[in-house]
């Protein structure tokens, strides 16, 4: 299973942000991408996960058996933008994502990431980092083969940092495939890192 | 199917709780059709005869007013993200979306129609006639606003946008409406005929809406 970014060249209305750029990801290999502000990190993923047109370069999937499929509907992207519903209690976007992926939450996960006390509270009510948690919780519960990960640790605590790490050692050691955007200290083992 | 009806679910569920919009619908429906009798003066026999016209433009106009958030807070919040990328079937979403919007909106306007009428001295015998046409134009009302919608997303106060790039496309089934409620009142069978054509006008905004909308929410992500 692959990922190919073939010369990819990357603009943001009429800011040039790269070109050129070819790497690919697969199995047990995550890629770790840094950067300084507005190098392109978050277009990037945005472009592979089929919602930036790159202006010139391939992004291509290779399944286990070798043949060249389309990838989008497994990305699972989880941006700036929370994707969560401030009208909402916690549990009831927890239930929508529930219902649209149709799949049971894991309580524990809930319990673990301490939101199992917030799920009557309005979305609007809570702290940025818990806004956060709640909006992994959604890329948790998709299971998608490529995970798409634009700074996944910003705003949480230490605890929650150690969870949703293991969370995505899991996925990792499932033989998925995963890029993140960090500035963090975020390190796994076999990881890639790509600067941009 | 579950993944659609949770879109349904969830939209309803939000314009229950945050009850703006359709308060705010309901209210400019029950303004206009209150203010706009007294403009046409002390003439009681005046009223019934435009009033069925009255009642078709406030309709028309409470939907452009209150569809502009149809997909902008999807957009704003990065929702539409993940749904544009989902293997779920874009196009559907749209309809699910839009079929919420009239759930919430659309429904209850067409509900209080009866009241509406009475209030404005349409004649009893036309009020089931006049709730029928708007009932099959709504699909077509909602459907083509919510084009409209998709195209000034990223614009602030898009509501009077959307009216100017909307309303002449309504002119047509303005024109079949008011002439379907007049051939009912004076029992030409020409009345089947704009029926048809209203609903054949609203099958087809059904039918092509979704492909327009998805166009411009997926080149508006890019």
């Amino acid at each position: 299973m692959k990922l190919i970014i073939d010369n990819l060249h990357l603009e943001r209305g009429d800011k040039f942000l790269f070109k050129n750029l070819s790497f690919f990801l697969e199995s047990y290999k995550p890629i770790i991408v840094r950067g300084s502000n507005g190098s392109g990190k978050t277009s990037l993923l945005r472009s592979i996960a089929g919602l930036l047109k790159p202006v010139s370069g391939n992004i291509s999937f290779f399944n286990e058996t070798d043949e060249k499929t389309d990838y989008l509907h497994q990305c699972n992207y989880s941006g700036h933008k929370l994707a969560i519903k401030n009208e909402l209690t916690v549990q009831e976007n927890i239930t929508f994502w529930g219902r649209y992926y149709k799949k049971e939450i894991n309580k524990d996960l809930l319990i673990k990431l301490k939101l199992d006390s917030l799920s009557d509270i309005s979305v609007g009510l809570l702290s940025y980092g818990q806004m956060k948690k709640l909006s992994l919780i959604r890329v948790f519960l998709a299971e998608r083969l490529i995970w798409l990960l634009d700074e996944p640790m910003v705003g949480l605590d230490s605890e929650s940092q150690i969870v949703v790490k293991k969370l995505i050692e899991k996925h990792i050691n499932l033989g998925k495939l995963i890029i993140i955007t960090t500035h963090t200290d975020l390190k796994f083992g076999n990881q890639i890192l790509l600067s941009l | 199917m579950g993944t659609y009806l949770a879109i349904i679910k969830r939209d309803l569920l939000i314009s229950y709780k945050d009850g703006d919009h359709i308060a705010m619908g309901f209210g400019f429906f029950l303004v206009i059709v209150s203010i706009l009798p007294i403009g046409i003066g002390s003439d009681i026999d005046i009223l019934p005869k435009v009033a069925p016209g009255l009642l078709w433009i406030a309709f028309l106009l409470t939907t452009l007013l209150t569809i502009s958030r149809l997909f902008k807070d999807d957009y704003i919040d990065g929702t539409m993200d993940f749904m544009i990328t989902d293997s779920a079937i874009f196009e559907i979403i749209i309809i699910c979306k839009v079929f919420a919007y009239w759930l919430s909106v659309t429904l209850p306007l067409i509900i209080v129609i009866p009241i509406m009428s009475i209030l404005l001295n349409i004649p009893m015998d036309l009020i089931l006639p006049i709730i029928f046409i708007i009932f099959i134009s709504s699909p077509a009302f909602v459907f083509i606003a919510a084009v409209g919608s998709a195209l000034t997303l990223g614009m602030e106060r898009s509501g009077i946008l959307i009216t100017i790039l909307i309303l002449p496309l309504y002119i047509p089934l303005i024109i079949l409406g008011i002439s379907a409620i007049s051939n009912n009142v004076i029992g030409v069978n020409s009345y089947s005929v704009s029926v048809m054509l209203i609903s054949g006008f609203s099958m087809l905004s059904i039918a092509l809406s979704p492909f327009l909308i998805s166009l411009i929410l997926r080149s508006n992500s890019c």
